[in-house]
C-alpha cells in the first residue's frame, strides 16, 4: 500500500494550521494537562447511517467543548488520489480530522435497492467488512505516528483492529467504546464469527472498555466474559439545541395530517430495531384508533418485508414510509407526532428517544434498550409484548392531557441527558489511563 | 375464407410522481411532477412520434387504398385526456381514421381500472363516462365491450349483459377452451345474447411480442409467412382475432424492426389475394353464429403465460392497495366533490398495481422497462402516500 502523502494533502494541512493558528494556542493553553486523544471512528454525520455517527458527533463536540485535544480518523471516500487527507470541518474547528481513503459500508444492511444503487455507481467495494476493517487498521496504525497522544479511543468493532494497530506504534493505552455488539445486530443466532472474534479478543486485550448502557455491560460481560472492573458505562447523550435550531414554519406543521393522531418510528430496517413489531403494534392500535396514521422512517435490509407485512395487514393508506430521514425532516416528524415507539429488540442506547422526547414528544420504549436507564419516566415494555404497548399508546392517543404533560415530562428529563456529562465520564477514563 | 379482425388497446396511465410521506396533506398533486416538467406529458409525446403519430398515417393511407380494410379501436378515456392536454393534432389523427367509417370503437372503462372485479356502480359509471367520451370525440356508439386487460369471467360477462353489450372481447384461455378453437364466435354461459370474440393469441402475440425477437426460430417474421399463417388457420375458421396494444406497432416493436412495413405488406397481400377478408366485431355479429358457451368460472386475462390476475393482485402490497382504495367508494361518493372523485379513479388505474407486480422482479428484467418506478416498493409508496392523501382529504 502506498502511504505517502500527497502534495495535495500536506497544502491542505499548512493550510489548516494558519487558519486555525488563533484556536490552536487558545485551546492550547486551556488543554495544557489535559490527556489527548487519538480517535478512530467509522462514520460521522452527515455521513452517517444510523446512531453511532450522531454518537460520535455528540461525545467529540463535548471533548472540545471541555479543552480536549482530538485528532479523529475516519473512513471516507475522497473526492481525489490519496491514501489519506487532514481536513478541516468548520463545525467542528477544534478536532483534527484525518480522511483515509475509503468506502465502508457500516452495518452490511444494504437493501436491495441500495445495493443497485452502489452497484451502479460503481460504489460498492468488493472486498467484506472483515477486510475492509484490516486494510483501515493497516492505514490508521501508520497514522497514528504522526499525531501526538496520550490514548486511543475507538468506536465499534471496525475500528478495533485500527486501535490496536495504532497502539503498537505509539505504545498507548487502548479505550474500546461499545456502541453495539454483534449480539444486537445478528438477533437470529447467526452471528459472524469473524466480527465476534475480534470483539472478544479486543475487549479482552482492551485496557478499559465504555459501554453506553448498563444493558450493554451486561451483554459483553456476559457473552464476552469481560472483566467488569474494567467496563464503565457512559451513557450517550442528546444535542438538543442543535435540532431545535431547526427552523420549521409553524403552519406547516400545524397542517400537516391535521387532525390524525400521528405515531413514527425512526430507526434502521433491521430485526434489532423491532420494525415488524411495530407493524404489529400499529395493526392493534388502528383497530382503536382508525383515523390513526403511521409513519416508518428508516430503511435497511428488513424494508420489503416490512412493507408486505404492513400491506398483509391492510395497513395502506394508513402506515407510510418516509425512507431514511435527516435534520430538517427528521425533526419535522419529531415536533409534530404524537407518539414515538421504539420496539427495539435490542438497543444499547437509542438516542433517537431522547430527540423524539425533546420536542415534547411521548415516548414508549422497549426495556431492552439502554436509554430506558436514564429516561426512566418514559413509558417501557417488553419488545415483545406488543399487547401492553398498544395499550399504553391507545391510553397516550385518546387522552390530550395525558400525551401533553407526558411529552412535557420526558422533555424535562431529555434535557438532562446530555453530552457534557458523557464527556466528563470520558475525560475520568482517559485520566485514569494516561495518568495525567 | 375467414373474417380477419385486428383490434388495437390504446392507453397511457396518468403515472404517480414521486409522491413522498411528508407531501401528504400538504400537496394534492400525486400526478404531475413540477420539477421534471412532467413525465406524463413526456411518455405520451415519446409514444406519440414512435407509434400513434406515424401508425395512424399508415392506417389511413391503408383506409385510403384499400376500400375493404377495417379494424377497430379501443381508447382509454384518460389517454384521450392526455391527449387532449398535450398533444391534441395526435387525438386529431385518430379522429380522422374515425371519420373514414371504417374504424369500430370498442368501449371500456375510461379509467382502464380493475371496477369490474371490484364495484358494480363504479364500474358501470365508468362505462358511462367512456361511451360519452368515445360519442363526443368520435361520434361513437359502441356496443361490443372490452374489459381492462381483456380480464374475464362469467361474473364479468353478466355485468357486461347488464349494461346492454352486445358482445365482449377476451383471451382464448386453452384451459377453458379446452379442444376447441378461439377462431369461432362463442357465447357467455347462461347470456346466448352476450357473444365473446376470442384472441387468438398464438397469431396475436407472433406480432406483438415475438415479431422482433431474433432468438425465435421463426424471425424474421414477414408478411407473406404471416399470410401463409393465416390461410393455414383460416381453413377451419370463422374469424381469426388478431388483438394487441397499439404501442406495439414502433414502440414495443421499433421502427426499425420493419414493423410498420410488415403491417403494410399484410393488409396488402391479404386484401389482394382475396382469400380472407378484414372486418370488426359489430360487422361480424350479423356474419356469425356462436358455436358454443365460453365458460370461465374463474377470472382470467391476457396478461403473462399464467393468464390470470396476479399481475395486478398477487402480492400483498397490490392486494392491500386494490382493498383500501376500493373501501373509500361510499365516502368518497357522499363528499360530491368532482377533483377528489376524479383523483380516487385516477388511482384505479390498473398500471399502478402492475407496477407493485414482484413477480418477475430481477435486476435488468425487461419489466423494469415499462415501469417508471425504481422497484415494485416505490410504486407501492406513491400509491401508499396518495391513498393516505386522499383518505385525509375524506375527513376536511
Amino acid at each position: 500500500m502506498n502511504l505517502g502523502l500527497k502534495n495535495l494533502n500536506i497544502r491542505l494541512v499548512y493550510w489548516v494550521y494558519e487558519v486555525g493558528l488563533f484556536y490552536l494556542i487558545k485551546s492550547l493553553i486551556a488543554s495544557m494537562n489535559l490527556p489527548s486523544v487519538f480517535m478512530i471512528g467509522w462514520e460521522f454525520p452527515p455521513h452517517n447511517s444510523g446512531g453511532l455517527g450522531t454518537a460520535c458527533e455528540g461525545l467529540t463536540s463535548a471533548l472540545s467543548k471541555a479543552h480536549i485535544n482530538q485528532t479523529f480518523v475516519l473512513p471516507h471516500q475522497l473526492p481525489f488520489d490519496a491514501d489519506f487527507a487532514q481536513v478541516f470541518n468548520p463545525l467542528h474547528p477544534y478536532i483534527n480530522f484525518v480522511h483515509v481513503n475509503m468506502q465502508l459500508f457500516p452495518y452490511g444492511a444494504l437493501t436491495q435497492e441500495d445495493y443497485l444503487y452502489l452497484k451502479k455507481r460503481k460504489l460498492h467495494s468488493k472486498s467484506s467488512m472483515v477486510d475492509q476493517a484490516l486494510a483501515y487498521a493497516e492505514t490508521v496504525g501508520y497514522l497514528a505516528n504522526f499525531y501526538p497522544h496520550d490514548v486511543i479511543h475507538a468506536h465499534d468493532w471496525m475500528t478495533y483492529p485500527a486501535a490496536f494497530a495504532a497502539s503498537k506504534n505509539t505504545h498507548k493505552p487502548v479505550i474500546l467504546h461499545v456502541h453495539s455488539t454483534e449480539f444486537d445486530r445478528t438477533l437470529n443466532g447467526n452471528t459472524n464469527a469473524v466480527i465476534s472474534q475480534i470483539e472478544y479478543e479486543g475487549l479482552a486485550k482492551a485496557d478499559h472498555v465504555i459501554t453506553v448502557s448498563q444493558y450493554t455491560k451486561n451483554i459483553i460481560c456476559d457473552k464476552y466474559a469481560v472483566d467488569t472492573n474494567k467496563v464503565h458505562v457512559v451513557h450517550n447523550g442528546v444535542d438538543l439545541n442543535r435540532q431545535r435550531n431547526i427552523q420549521i414554519d409553524n403552519n406547516l406543521l400545524k397542517n400537516y395530517l391535521n387532525g390524525k393522531k400521528v405515531i413514527i418510528f425512526v430507526g434502521r430496517f433491521t430485526s434489532q430495531k423491532g420494525p415488524d413489531y411495530f407493524v404489529t403494534i400499529a395493526d392493534k392500535i388502528i383497530k382503536e384508533i382508525p383515523e390513526a396514521m403511521f409513519i416508518m422512517a428508516g430503511s435497511g435490509d428488513m424494508y420489503h418485508q416490512i412493507l408486505m407485512q404492513s400491506a398483509n395487514s391492510r395497513l395502506t393508506g394508513k402506515l407510510l414510509f418516509a425512507g431514511f430521514l435527516r435534520n430538517f425532516e427528521r425533526e419535522f416528524l419529531y415536533r409534530r407526532a404524537d407518539l414515538f415507539i421504539m420496539p427495539s429488540v435490542s438497543e444499547p442506547f437509542g438516542i433517537v428517544a431522547l430527540e423524539a422526547a425533546g420536542e415534547n414528544t411521548p415516548v414508549i420504549i422497549s426495556k431492552q434498550s439502554g436509554v430506558s436507564e436514564v429516561l426512566t419516566d418514559a413509558l417501557s415494555a417488553n419488545f415483545w409484548d406488543t399487547d401492553l404497548i398498544s395499550t399504553q399508546a391507545i391510553s397516550v392517543l385518546k387522552n390530550n392531557n395525558y400525551q401533553n404533560d407526558l411529552g412535557h415530562k420526558l422533555c424535562q428529563q431529555a434535557q438532562q441527558i446530555t453530552w457534557d456529562k458523557a464527556a466528563y465520564k470520558c475525560i475520568d477514563v482517559y485520566k485514569e489511563m494516561s495518568g495525567l | 375464407m375467414a373474417a380477419i379482425q385486428f383490434y388495437f388497446h390504446v392507453h397511457q396511465p396518468f403515472r404517480l410522481r414521486k409522491y413522498e410521506a411528508l407531501q401528504v396533506s400538504l400537496d394534492h398533486n400525486y400526478f404531475h411532477d413540477q420539477e421534471y416538467l412532467n413525465l406524463n406529458k413526456k411518455v405520451v409525446e415519446k409514444i406519440a412520434n414512435k407509434c400513434y403519430l406515424p401508425m395512424n398515417s399508415v392506417l389511413l393511407d391503408l383506409l385510403n387504398r384499400f376500400p375493404n380494410f377495417a379494424f377497430s379501436f379501443s381508447i382509454t378515456g384518460i389517454l384521450i385526456e392526455q391527449l387532449e392536454w398535450y398533444a391534441p393534432q395526435v387525438l386529431e389523427s385518430f379522429v380522422c381514421l374515425a371519420k373514414t367509417g371504417r374504424v369500430e370503437f370498442i368501449s371500456e372503462t375510461f379509467y382502464h381500472s380493475l371496477a369490474g372485479i371490484y364495484s358494480q356502480d363504479e364500474f358501470a359509471q365508468q362505462v358511462e363516462a367512456q361511451n360519452q367520451k368515445l360519442f363526443k370525440i368520435f361520434g361513437a356508439k359502441p356496443k361490443v365491450f372490452r374489459n381492462t386487460e381483456l380480464i374475464y369471467s362469467n361474473d364479468i360477462a353478466q355485468k357486461v349483459a347488464d349494461l346492454g353489450f352486445d358482445a365482449i372481447l377476451a383471451e382464448g384461455v386453452d384451459q377453458y377452451l379446452d379442444w376447441r378453437s378461439p377462431n369461432y364466435l362463442y357465447q357467455a354461459k347462461n347470456l346466448p345474447k352476450l357473444k365473446v370474440f376470442l384472441k387468438n393469441y398464438k397469431l396475436s402475440d407472433d406480432i406483438a411480442f415475438r415479431f422482433s425477437q431474433k432468438s425465435w426460430s421463426e424471425w424474421p417474421l414477414t408478411a407473406s409467412k404471416f399470410q401463409h399463417w393465416i390461410d393455414m388457420v383460416g381453413i377451419n375458421a370463422d374469424m381469426i382475432n388478431l388483438f394487441m396494444d397499439y404501442e406495439t406497432f414502433g414502440e414495443h416493436q421499433w421502427e426499425d424492426t420493419g414493423i410498420f412495413a410488415f403491417f403494410e405488406k399484410l393488409v396488402e397481400y391479404v386484401t389482394s389475394d382475396g382469400k380472407h377478408f378484414f372486418t370488426t366485431p359489430s360487422k361480424s355479429l350479423q356474419l356469425f353464429d356462436s358455436k358454443d358457451t365460453y365458460d370461465v368460472p374463474e377470472l382470467t386475462s391476457w396478461a403473462d403465460t399464467e393468464r390470470d390476475l396476479t399481475a395486478w393482485r398477487g402480492n400483498a402490497i397490490q392486494w392491500s392497495s386494490l382493498e383500501n382504495l376500493y373501501e373509500i367508494e361510499n365516502k368518497v361518493k357522499a363528499k360530491k366533490d368532482p377533483q377528489l372523485l376524479h383523483d380516487w379513479r385516477l388511482l384505479q388505474t390498473s398500471d399502478h398495481f402492475y407496477y407493485m407486480c414482484t413477480k418477475w422482479w430481477n435486476d435488468g428484467d425487461v419489466h423494469a422497462y415499462f415501469s417508471p418506478m425504481d422497484s415494485p416498493f416505490d410504486g407501492y409508496n406513491r400509491f401508499n402516500n396518495a391513498l393516505a392523501d386522499l383518505i385525509w382529504r375524506l375527513d376536511q
